[in-house]
């Protein structure tokens, strides 16, 4: 036995005396960071930011996101814009509901998550050019009155048409617009809208980050690359429209049942018109911005599915 | 001492050996449950043993304990960015009821295994696995892409378990140490494995003399191929394989110019397969086992059995599971008597990030009659266990 030991023992110190120097730390790059991303990321999301981890093909859903392109989906920037540091924590610490990403609160003390999500930074120049200060969120405003009414809810429903968000997400929400199948990201990778019916959405679940999607848009934009890394785009001010440019329902109208047609037209001829909105202040132009976002939430989260008997049966309850 | 008391004896004898034997752990049942192949949460390929940084960092706490520890200082065992040490200790309380003669009640230190992996360079690791038992495990384990990170292959040289049907982390089942890969049936060799995609293809070469370290003395290897494919169909996971062991065991021995043909051609083969959707995990395998003494060896015996073991697991709520398994097997299928069938249930329950806890009730029935049928018909097995591991 004590041979045995022996043995054991020489083996560890034969391991340690193997061991070569460890990596080294680029300029400006947190050594916490780099110790938690080493640990907890570096599996799916690679060594070197790239997405191409052991793992990376091997999970269910989209591909581990790669930080060297500096092109991000989740953001409070306008599209196409870096995200701040803020809604780095914010991805990291809630994780991306619906894939194999992790809300890594759970496990990772605040002080960890703030040191990765500056780590990640590192992976793109683009960062270094462009300091977190210089990087502008989006107005995000509280949701003034919670729950919506039936009217309210309609009243998106109609904001949902006017804006074309059913051609790709469906009239209902169930992924199944006219233009479903024809999404495609900067690789040309097919890209399938969200099914809104789920209940479950990337960019997180809360009325404040489905409102953030429609403001800022998943739009990523990789350097060199005019097509974005993903086609939902930025509604931001582009709600703040008169009637006259909502008029036209587009060539996938008349996929529109008759009556919703019906509908839609009469609700976008009581809209302001492009005049009248011209006519208001900065303030009362962004008022109804938001109101307008925050009735097509109202919406979209009235489209979920109500649950059946045994969904339960076949929920992935290890993810949450 | 009567022929029933000596087979009861033998019997304990052999639960305590299984006992008192180091064991790898692996759970393929998480592996069927995310669609993963074992090298995603194990150093070894094979699976088993010491989890990769994947396996102890992000799916040990995050997606198998009921309660996560937010804000306690996440455990670390990773000494810079190449060297890693890792552990598991399985104490159990067995109770084992025969139906004649005297209960076995008592207290088991089943596992203590201690691992440490170094990264000597991207792609080369080494990896050792001692056992308290004695039994230890040393590889070296080369990994490189194959031009896509899909496609990649590896290496393993060096002592470690024959990588044959599902490694169950239970090395007592029927398909595992009744078919020569239990907790002590390490051997030496080279193993290659290729993942093309979904497919995973492994083949190696033992020689075929497991167990303690030893000098093989027979020139014929031992060759073991094992092929799995897993698929998704967006909820539902699937996989399916098979593997296949062929061995000459014994030797031939002169002695005084008289050979004595000591030789056994071994034949094992058998599929694999399971399927996963939401809360519901299955797994099965089912081997057959030849072994055909040469036309020369007067003292072997023939034998040729059937072994079957199939699990379904329900997880109840994050952290707790339902465990059902059932096994059937027949010592000799050139006979019709000696089956044995033995259906087991149990909870695990992970409270806490490396906690688990774990239940498993365990009876054996004989539906034909024959002498190592008889002994355990209505054999009553209860097992509560503690397993810490990192």
């Amino acid at each position: 036995m004590r041979i045995r030991w022996f043995t054991f023992a020489a083996t560890l110190g034969g391991f340690a005396a193997l061991l070569p120097a460890g990596g080294s730390l680029e300029a400006g790059e947190s050594p916490q960071g780099k110790h938690v991303y080493a640990r907890y990321c570096e599996s799916c999301h690679g060594a070197s930011g790239d997405g191409r981890g052991p793992n990376a093909f091997r999970l269910a859903g989209p591909a581990p996101h790669d930080f060297t392109s500096g092109a991000y989906m989740f953001r409070s920037t306008t599209g196409g814009a870096l995200p701040r540091h803020a809604d780095l924590v914010r991805t990291v610490a809630e994780g991306v509901p619906g894939t194999s990403m992790l809300a890594w609160k759970k496990v990772l003390p605040p002080a960890d998550i703030d040191a990765v999500s500056a780590y990640l930074e590192s992976f793109s120049p683009r960062f270094a050019a462009t300091p977190d200060a210089s990087r502008t969120s989006v107005h995000l405003p509280p949701r003034a009155v919670a729950p919506a009414s039936a009217l309210e809810i309609e009243a998106g429903r109609m904001l949902y048409v006017a804006f074309r968000c059913w051609e790709c997400h469906g009239e209902r929400g169930a992924a199944d617009g006219p233009a479903s199948r024809t999404l495609h990201d900067h690789m040309n990778h097919q890209i399938l809208p969200a099914d809104l019916t789920r209940g479950v959405y990337h960019s997180g679940t809360r009325p404040e980050d489905l409102y953030r999607t429609i403001a800022t848009g998943l739009e990523g934009a990789e350097p060199g690359n005019p097509v974005p890394t993903n086609p939902m785009p930025t509604y931001g001010l582009a709600v703040i429209i008169g009637r006259e440019g909502l008029a036209d329902l587009g060539e996938n109208a008349t996929k529109l049942d008759a009556k919703t047609r019906g509908q839609v037209t009469a609700f976008i001829s009581n809209l302001p018109t492009q005049e009248r909105i011209d006519s208001l202040n900065d303030a009362q132009r962004a008022y109804i911005g938001e109101r307008r976002i925050w009735l097509m939430v109202d919406y979209i989260r009235s489209l979920v599915r109500p649950r059946g008997p045994f969904d339960f049966l076949f929920d992935d309850v290890q993810s949450r | 001492m009567s022929r029933p008391r000596l087979l009861l004896a033998s019997f304990a004898a052999f639960i305590t050996l299984f006992l008192v034997t180091s064991a790898a752990s692996a759970l393929p049942r998480f592996g069927e449950r995310e669609g993963l192949p074992c090298i995603s949460c194990h150093i070894n390929p094979s699976g088993g043993g010491m989890r990769n940084r994947f396996g102890r960092y992000d799916y040990a706490p995050m997606k198998l304990p009921m309660f996560t520890m937010r804000n306690v200082a996440p455990l670390d065992v990773d000494i810079g960015d190449t060297l890693a040490f890792g552990a598991d200790s399985r104490t159990a309380y067995l109770d084992v009821r025969p139906p004649a003669g005297t209960d076995t009640r008592t207290i088991f230190q089943m596992q203590a295994d201690f691992y440490l992996a170094a990264r000597l360079y991207k792609g080369l690791t080494l990896y050792y696995n001692q056992g308290a038992w004695g039994s230890f495990e040393a590889m070296g384990i080369w990994q490189q892409d194959l031009g896509r990170p899909e496609f990649s292959y590896y290496v393993k040289v060096g002592r470690f378990m024959p990588t044959y049907g599902l490694r169950l982390e239970n090395h007592n089942v029927y398909t595992r140490q009744d078919i020569g890969f239990g907790p002590r049936d390490r051997d030496q060799g080279a193993e290659l494995g290729v993942y093309l995609g979904p497919v995973l293809l492994q083949a190696s070469v033992l020689n075929g003399n497991p167990g303690e370290l030893q000098i093989d003395d027979n020139h014929e290897k031992a060759l073991i191929g094992r092929a799995e494919v897993r698929h998704r169909f967006g909820k539902l996971h699937m996989s399916a394989g098979g593997s296949i062991f062929s061995n000459e065991a014994g030797a031939s021995t002169s002695t005084g110019g008289v050979t004595v043909d000591g030789r056994t051609q071994m034949l094992k083969w058998g599929p694999h397969w399971g399927a996963a959707i939401g809360r519901f995990a299955y797994l099965g395998e089912a081997h057959v086992v030849k072994n055909e003494p040469f036309p020369g060896n007067t003292q072997g015996h023939k034998a040729h059995s059937f072994q079957s073991y199939q699990e379904l697991d329900v997880l109840l709520v994050k952290g707790l599971e339902l465990n059902l398994s059932y096994e059937f097997k027949d010592p000799d299928l050139d006979r019709r008597n000696g089956t044995l069938s033995r259906v087991g249930g149990g909870l695990e329950f992970y409270p806490l990030p490396y906690v688990e806890l774990k239940t498993l009730f365990r009876k054996t029935f004989a539906y034909q009659s024959g002498p190592a049928a008889e002994p355990l018909n209505g054999l009553t097995e209860i097992i509560g266990m503690v397993h810490l591991y990192f």
